[in-house]
C-alpha cells in the first residue's frame, strides 16, 4: 500500500500533535524543569515539522493516486499464504498455551508450506523435524521455557 | 480450590490426589514431575539473577528436574513481580521476589500486592550504604549530612530511579534527620552502574547502593563507602558504621532476595522448596559462592519472611507517603 | 605492560584447559549467534551455572568467547535472512543483505568475519597497550558527555536514512517515540502505556528488530508475486549464491583497498566501546556514518557496498573488547554480559579493580589474550560457518519462509518469555512493511529506538545536577569540546544541504531505489 505524500505528511502531524497532547498530561516532578513530558514533546513537534515537510513535497505532485494498492499482486493460493504468514502467527499466539509449541508450530509450518506450494513428502518430514528439533534446542539446551501442551510429558 | 482443602487434613490430601490424577492432573506428592520455572523480575547479569541461578541450580540438584531461570524484566521489576503472582499456583512457576514487590502499590502501579504471593523463604538480605566521592570535601556520613543540612542543594545523590528503593533509603533516612528531603538533589538513574560512574566523573556527590557494587571504585580509590543504612552491621562489612550508631535513627531498609510462588500453590509444595531453600542456605559451598560476589547468606522460613515483607512494605508506605512519593 | 608479564599471561592462556574454553565458547556462541532472536546475553546467562565449576581463567576464558562469536555470528542471519543480532548490527543488516540479494553472500559473510576478526585483533591490541589508561579517561564521562555521545550517534542516522532525510527522520522520531514507552526513570510513572501491564515493561528491540526487518521482508516477497509458485520453482526473491565463491576468497583485495576504513573503524570502535553504557551499541552506527561520509562514493552505500559494511563491523567487535576494560578496572559493566563477567570473576575470587592490574596483572592480560585466541578463532570456524551458510541458501523458498516464520515466533517470544513479544514482533512487522513501500527507511526506527533512552536519561540526568541550567552543558571540559563538536557538524551538515538544495537542476524527487 501506497500512500501519497500529500495524505500522509497531514496524517504524521496529527499524530505528532496528539503524541503532544498525551505528553502534555504527563505527570511533572516538583523542582524539576525538565521532565517525563521533554522528549515525547520534542518527538511530536518534529513529527509535526516533518509531517509539513512531506505535504509540501507531496502537493507538487497532485496527479498521483491518494492511495495505491498496486503491490497487492498475490492471487489465489499465494495470496492465502501471504495472509497466513501473519494471520497463522496470530492463531499461533492464541494456541500456543493450550496446544503447545511442537503442535502449533507444526501446524503453522505445515499450512505455510502447503500454501507455498510445497511437495507432501516435504512437508510431512520437514515440518514435524524443524519444529521438534528447535523445541529441543529452545527447551533443552537452551532452558527457554516453551510450553508443551497437549504433549506435556511425551516429549523428553 | 486445591489447597483449601488441604489443610484439613491427609484425608482430604488423599482424596484431592486420587481426584487430581483420575483427571490425568499431576499427581502433587510427586511434584515435581516436570521442568519449573524461577521468574527473575531482573535482568541476567544482576545481583538477583546471579543468586537465582545459584540457587535454581542447587533446586534443580536436590529435585532432580529443571529449574529454568526465566528474566522477565522491565518496569523497575514491575512486569516480573506481576507474572510471578499470575501464574498457573500449580508449583511449577516460581518467583526470585525483591523488596521492590512491596512497593508498587503505594507508588500506584497496578499489577501486585505483597497479598498476592505464596511466601517460601529469604535467602538474602543486604542493607543499602551511602557512599561518597574520594575528593569530597568530607570523609564522614556526619560530614556530608551536614553539608546537605548547611547548604541545600549542593548534593546531588543518585542511585536508582525516582521511588526506587535507593532513592526511598536515602531520602528516607533524611526525613529521620528532619531534613526537607529537596535538600538534596536526586538524580534519577537506570540503575546503580551510571550512578556510580556519576560518581566517579565528579558529576554527583553521593550514591546509595549496596557496598558490594560500590567496592571496586572504593577500591581504585574513587569513592568511599561511608555508612550502611541500616540499624545492624552487616557480617560482610563488620567496619561499616551504621547510620543508626552515627545519628541514633530508626531506619532499616533492607532489601530482600527471597522465594515466592503464586497465591495458591499446594502448602506440601511450598513445604518442600522452603525446606530445600533452608538446606541450599547452610550450604558451604553456596555460602561461599555469596561471599565472594558481597551477598549476605540470610534464611528466614516462609511465616518469617511473610511478617518481613508486610512489615517492610507498612513502613516503606509510610516513608513514600511522607517524602510525597505515594500516589 | 612488562614482557614477563606477557609472557607469564601467554602461558597461561596457552593451557589446555583455557584452549578447550575458549574452543568451546566459540562452537556455542556462533550456534546461539546464528539462531535468529537468541541474543549473547542469553548465551553468557546460560553459561554462568557451567562457571561454577570451573577455574577463574577458562571460566572467564568461556565467556569470552561465546560473546565475542555470538556478536559476531548475529551477522549471518542479519546477511541471509535480513535478522540482525544485535542492534549494533542493525546499522549495516541492509547492506549486508543487498549483498546477498545480488548473489554476493559469500563474500558479505566473509566480510562479516574477516574484519570482525580484524577489528577484535587489533582493538584487543590496542588493549593491551593503553587499557588502564583508556579506563582513567573513560570514568571521567559523566552524563553531560554521554548525551552529547548520544545526539552523535542520532546524527549517524542522517548519513544512513538514503537521500531523502525527513522520511529517515520520520524513522529515528518514530523509533525514539515507542523507546519511551513503559515506566519513566524520572517520575516512576507509567507513561504512554494506556493502562496495559505488558507496556509498563516497554518494548524492547529485539522483537522490533525482528518484525521490522525479517518479517515485513517476508511479508513483501509473498505479496509481490501474483501466482502461486509450484514446487521446484526458482526463487526469484533470494537469488542462490551464483558466483561460486570460497569463503574469504579476496578479501585481502579488500583490505588493501580500504585500509583507512579498517583503522576509523577499529579506532572508533576500541575508543567508544570503552564508554560505560553506551559504548558498544553506538560505535559501529557511528562508523558506518563517518564511512559514508568520507567515502568517494557515498552514493552507493545501503545498496550492497562493501566499504562501509568493513568499517562498521570492524569497529563492532573492537568495542566488544574494550567493552571490558570499565569493567575489569573499575568493576564498572557497560553491558548485560559484561555484568555477567564481572559477576563470574567476582565468584572466582578475582574482584575487578586497579588493584587487579597492580597486584595481579597477568589476569586482566591474560583476558585480553583470550579475546586475542577468540577472534583468530573467527577465520577457522567463520570459514566453516559461511560454507554451511550456503546451505541455507540452497534451501527451498517454500521451506525456508515456514522455517524463518517460526524463528521469528520463537525468537520474539524468547527475549522475555511471552506471547507480548510475539504481538509487537507482528504489529512492528505491518509497521515496516508500510513504511518500506512508502519510502522510510528501517534502519533508524532501531537507532531511535536504542539511542532514545540514552539520550533521555543522560539529557534528564544532567539538568537535574545542573538545576535546569543548560548551559550546565558546556560547563566540564570535555563535554564542551564534545557539545561545539557536534554542533559544528549539525551547522555542517544543514548547510551543505542548503548548498545542494540552492544548486539548480537537482532532481527532487525522494529516492525509491530500495522499494524497488
Amino acid at each position: 500500500m501506497r500512500i501519497a505524500d500529500r495524505l500522509l505528511g497531514p496524517v504524521l502531524a496529527l499524530f505528532g500533535l496528539f503524541v503532544i497532547w498525551e505528553a502534555h498530561k504527563l505527570p511533572a516532578v516538583p523542582g524539576v524543569r525538565f521532565g517525563a513530558d521533554l522528549l515525547p514533546t520534542g518527538a511530536g513537534v518534529l513529527l509535526v515539522l516533518f509531517g509539513g515537510l512531506i505535504l509540501l513535497s507531496g502537493l507538487r505532485q497532485p496527479q498521483e493516486a491518494l492511495l495505491h494498492l498496486d503491490d497487492w499482486k498475490a492471487r489465489g493460493l499465494n495470496g492465502v499464504a501471504a495472509l497466513w504468514a501473519f494471520g497463522g502467527l496470530l492463531l499461533g499466539m492464541v494456541l500456543f498455551e493450550p496446544l503447545g509449541f511442537p503442535l502449533t508450530g507444526i501446524l503453522f509450518m505445515a499450512g505455510m508450506m502447503a500454501l507455498m506450494g510445497a511437495r507432501a513428502a516435504v512437508i510431512v518430514t520437514v515440518a514435524p523435524i524443524f519444529v521438534l528439533l528447535l523445541h529441543y534446542v529452545f527447551s533443552g539446551l537452551l532452558k527457554v521455557s516453551l510450553p508443551a501442551g497437549v504433549l506435556d510429558g511425551v516429549l523428553p | 480450590m486445591i489447597h483449601e482443602g488441604m489443610s484439613r487434613g491427609r484425608r482430604a490430601l488423599c482424596l484431592a490426589g486420587i481426584a487430581l490424577a483420575a483427571t490425568a492432573g499431576p499427581a502433587l506428592a510427586d511434584w515435581p514431575e516436570k521442568a519449573v520455572t524461577v521468574i527473575v523480575p531482573w535482568s541476567a547479569g544482576g545481583g538477583t539473577d546471579a543468586t537465582a541461578r545459584a540457587v535454581a541450580s542447587e533446586l534443580e540438584e536436590k529435585f532432580g528436574q529443571p529449574f529454568n531461570v526465566v528474566n522477565r524484566t522491565g518496569g523497575g521489576g514491575l512486569v516480573g513481580h506481576s507474572a510471578i503472582a499470575q501464574a498457573p499456583a500449580d508449583g511449577y512457576t516460581l518467583g526470585v521476589i525483591t523488596i521492590e514487590s512491596t512497593m508498587f502499590q503505594a507508588q500506584g502501579l497496578p499489577g501486585v500486592t505483597p497479598a498476592d504471593y505464596t511466601y517460601i523463604g529469604r535467602f538474602n538480605a543486604d542493607p543499602i550504604a551511602i557512599n561518597i566521592a574520594a575528593d569530597a570535601g568530607y570523609d564522614d556520613a556526619e560530614g556530608l549530612i551536614e553539608t546537605v543540612r548547611a547548604d541545600p542543594g549542593a548534593v546531588a545523590a543518585s542511585g536508582a530511579n525516582r521511588g526506587g528503593l535507593s532513592h526511598l533509603a536515602w531520602i528516607g533516612l533524611l526525613d529521620k534527620l528532619d531534613i526537607d528531603p529537596a535538600a538534596a538533589t536526586w538524580v534519577a538513574s537506570d540503575g546503580s552502574a551510571p550512578a556510580l560512574q556519576q560518581l566517579a566523573s565528579g558529576a554527583i556527590d553521593v550514591v546509595s547502593t549496596s557496598p558490594a557494587e560500590a567496592q571496586s571504585l572504593v577500591d581504585a580509590g574513587e569513592a568511599r563507602t561511608v555508612a550502611l543504612i541500616s540499624s545492624e552491621r552487616s557480617a560482610l562489612y563488620p567496619d561499616l558504621p551504621t547510620t543508626t550508631e552515627i545519628f541514633g535513627t530508626d531506619w532499616s531498609p533492607l532489601p530482600f532476595r527471597g522465594l515466592a510462588a503464586p497465591k495458591g500453590v499446594p502448602e506440601d509444595i511450598v513445604g518442600k522448596v522452603e525446606t530445600a531453600l533452608k538446606e541450599i542456605t547452610e550450604d558451604p559451598d553456596f555460602q561461599a559462592f555469596m561471599a565472594s560476589r558481597g551477598f549476605s547468606v540470610a534464611y528466614q522460613d516462609a511465616a518469617t519472611f511473610e511478617a518481613t515483607v508486610t512489615s517492610s512494605s507498612e513502613g516503606l508506605a509510610a516513608a513514600m507517603t511522607s517524602a510525597g512519593l505515594a500516589q | 605492560m612488562s614482557p614477563a608479564t606477557l609472557l607469564e599471561s601467554l602461558g597461561m592462556v596457552l593451557q589446555v584447559q583455557v584452549l578447550l574454553a575458549i574452543l568451546g565458547g566459540a562452537v556455542y556462541g556462533l550456534f546461539i549467534g546464528a539462531l535468529p532472536g537468541l541474543t549473547a546475553t542469553m548465551a553468557t546467562a546460560l553459561l554462568v551455572p557451567l562457571t561454577f565449576y570451573m577455574a577463574p581463567l577458562p571460566a572467564i576464558a568461556l565467556i569470552v568467547s561465546s560473546t565475542a562469536m555470538a556478536i559476531t555470528a548475529g551477522d549471518i542471519p542479519g546477511a541471509l535472512l535480513r535478522i540482525p543480532g544485535t542492534p549494533a548490527s542493525a546499522a549495516y543488516t541492509e547492506e549486508s543483505y543487498a549483498m546477498t540479494r545480488r548473489g554476493d553472500a559469500v563474500r558479505a559473510l566473509s566480510i562479516g568475519f574477516f574484519f570482525s576478526a580484524l577489528g577484535g585483533l587489533i582493538g584487543a591490541g590496542a588493549l593491551l597497550v593503553t587499557g588502564p589508561l583508556l579506563a582513567r579517561v573513560s570514568l571521567n564521562f559523566s552524563s553531560f558527555e554521554f548525551f552529547w555521545l548520544a545526539v552523535l550517534g542520532l546524527l549517524a542516522c542522517a548519513l544512513v536514512s538514503g537521500s531523502n532525510p525527513v522520511k529517515g527522520g520520520v524513522s529515528l522520531v518514530l523509533g525514539v517515540l515507542v523507546s519511551t514507552v513503559g515506566l519513566d526513570i524520572t517520575t516512576g510513572q507509567p507513561r504512554f502505556t494506556f493502562g496495559s501491564l505488558e507496556l509498563m515493561g516497554g518494548v524492547s528491540f529485539i522483537p522490533v528488530m525482528i518484525g521490522m526487518f525479517a518479517f515485513s521482508e517476508i511479508l513483501r516477497g509473498l505479496s509481490a508475486k501474483d501466482d502461486t509458485p509450484r514446487p521446484g520453482d526458482g526463487d526469484g526473491d533470494r537469488p542462490a549464491d551464483t558466483r561460486s565463491q570460497r569463503p574469504f576468497q579476496g578479501i585481502w583485495g579488500l583490505f588493501r583497498r580500504y585500509p583507512l576504513s579498517v583503522l576509523r573503524g577499529t579506532s572508533l570502535g576500541a575508543s567508544l566501546g570503552a564508554l560505560p553504557g553506551v559504548g558498544g551499541d553506538l560505535a559501529a552506527w557511528i562508523a558506518y556514518g563517518v564511512s559514508a561520509r568520507f567515502s568517494k562514493t557515498p552514493e552507493r552505500f545501503g545498496k550492497g557496498h562493501e566499504e562501509g559494511l568493513i568499517e562498521a563491523t570492524s569497529a563492532n567487535n573492537a568495542g566488544l573488547s574494550s567493552a571490558w576494560i570499565p569493567a575489569l578496572v573499575f568493576g564498572i559493566p557497560g553491558d548485560a554480559v559484561t555484568a555477567i563477567a564481572v559477576g563470574v570473576l567476582y565468584m572466582k575470587g578475582v574482584a575487578p579493580g586497579p588493584r587487579l592490574f597492580a597486584e595481579n596483572p597477568t589476569m586482566p592480560t591474560a583476558i585480553i589474550l583470550c579475546f586475542f585466541v577468540a577472534n583468530l578463532l573467527l577465520f577457522p570456524l567463520g570459514y566453516v560457518a559461511i560454507r554451511a551458510a550456503r546451505l541455507v541458501l540452497a534451501v527451498p523458498r517454500n521451506v525456508i519462509v515456514p522455517m524463518i516464520l517460526i524463528c521469528c515466533f520463537l525468537g520474539s517470544f524468547a527475549i522475555n518469555n511471552t506471547l507480548f513479544g510475539v504481538a509487537i514482533m507482528l504489529v512492528a512487522g505491518l509497521a515496516g512493511y508500510l513504511m518500506e513501500r512508502n519510502g522510510f527507511p528501517i534502519a533508524p526506527v532501531i537507532l531511535g529506538l536504542v539511542l532514545g533512552p540514552v539520550l533521555e536519561s543522560n539529557f534528564i540526568m544532567s539538568m537535574q545536577i545542573a538545576r535546569g541550567d543548560l548551559a550546565g552543558f558546556f560547563d566540564r571540559p570535555v563535554s564542551a569540546v564534545l557539545g561545539v563538536f557536534v554542533i559544528a557538524v549539525i551547522a555542517l551538515t544543514i548547510l551543505s544541504r542548503i548548498r545542494k538544495a540552492l544548486r539548480p537542476g537537482r532532481a527532487d524527487r525522494p529516492d525509491t531505489s530500495y522499494i524497488q
